[in-house]
């Protein structure tokens, strides 16, 4: 397995709760549900709630072939990325139940980009899937994958840079011939 | 080499018999148009079989079969996919998405049965990373979605690239599979028509 970027630990770093709208968020898709680089994943490949994710401020795109948890890379695995800004952020349920969607940096030891796109029913954090009634469930990430673009195809070669973003902006990754 | 006159009969009743042969089967298949059959003579038939378009239209018959052998491949396709998902372990996604249960494969068996007597393929059928199984049907923009949940529940969602996506809850029987699947086609296929009308020219 290639080596996760050292840059990619939080050695110390706090969280950093803001999140700019022109941040991205990135999500890797396995291969057995995103394969055909001409196409876009389903609302299959999205999670709900706390869907994890990096954040481009602090990971670049390819990082997150990196499942440093797993001890795992999946190098040929497809990134989806989606900006802050175009998260869907709220749905009404019955007009009473307003669930909103928002993005939390979340980092852990070997991953200081880690965050994820947390529910909250009336400002309350939802954890558990079925909490959530599963129309809404369904709707928001059929939304969400709506504002999901690709940013690295299946398959597609790209070396891990070891430098860590300049900015919360996304940067140009190299594509391997 | 000259033809014998024996040889020329003989060759006279096998194209015969095989004419005859092609008749009964497209008087089978209710293919009133081969040149062959005796009611299409007047378009033309005996010219057409002589100068061999006789033979083109057995070859499409045959594609016609190969097409139809390959669809038949499509569905098993579809259902060993299907079969296959049981084999998936927990966190299969590298995240922690659940495996299809047991019987959240057998209902989604249990709707790509009912597509497969309906003639209406699925684009694609994929394991859920928040426990499932997913359909989707796609048009150009339109995508239909139909997800079998590991809560016992289905969801339909009808969404495309401009308004809201609409989610409704899909009744798992045939009633419920057939009012589905006749609004998926119909929203998927509503954009075609439109179009279409758009472009048919005023009177």
């Amino acid at each position: 397995m290639s080596k996760p970027p050292a840059a990619m630990k939080t050695n110390g770093r706090p969280r950093e709760p803001r999140f700019d709208p022109a941040e991205h968020l990135f999500r890797r898709v396995p291969l057995s549900i995103w394969d055909d680089p001409t196409e876009r994943p389903g609302p299959e490949a999205v999670e709900l709630p706390d869907m994890s994710v990096g954040r481009s401020k602090f990971g670049h795109a390819e990082w997150v072939r990196f499942d440093v948890v797993n001890g795992q890379h999946y190098e040929d695995w497809g990134i989806l990325g989606v900006l802050v800004s175009d998260i869907p952020p709220r749905f009404w349920d019955l007009g009473v139940f307003q669930y909103t969607f928002v993005p939390c940096h979340d980092p852990e030891e070997r991953d200081y980009p880690h965050s994820e796109v947390r529910a909250y029913n009336n400002g309350v954090h939802i954890r558990l899937a079925d909490a959530l009634p599963e129309d809404i469930h369904l709707k928001w990430r059929v939304a969400l994958l709506r504002e999901m673009d690709p940013i690295i195809k299946p398959r597609q070669k790209v070396p891990t840079r070891e430098q860590p973003p300049r900015s919360h902006l996304l940067e140009a990754h190299t594509v391997a011939s | 080499m000259e033809c014998s006159g024996q040889d020329f009969v003989e060759a006279v009743r096998e194209i015969v018999v095989s004419f005859k042969l092609a008749a009964f089967k497209a008087q089978a298949v209710g293919d009133l148009t081969r040149p062959l059959f005796l009611k299409a003579a007047s378009y033309g038939g005996l010219r057409d079989a002589l100068n061999g378009r006789w033979v083109a239209q057995e070859l499409r018959s045959l594609r016609a079969e190969a097409i139809s052998f390959r669809n038949k491949g499509d569905w098993e396709k579809w259902f060993t996919k299907l079969a296959n998902f049981s084999s998936l372990k927990p966190g299969w996604d590298s995240y922690r998405a659940e495996p299809p249960l047991a019987a959240t494969i057998r209902a989604a068996e249990g709707f790509l049965m009912f597509l497969r007597k309906k003639g209406t393929s699925p684009t694609k059928i994929n394991p859920s990373v928040v426990g499932g199984v997913g359909f989707s049907f796609r048009n150009g923009p339109r995508a239909v979605y139909i997800e079998f949940r590991n809560t016992g529940n289905a969801h339909a969602a009808f969404t495309d690239d401009a308004s809201e996506p609409e989610v409704v809850k899909v009744r798992q029987d045939t009633t419920g599979y057939s009012e589905v699947v006749a609004r998926a086609e119909e929203y998927l296929h509503e954009q075609t028509a439109r179009r279409d009308e758009n472009q048919r020219p005023s009177a």
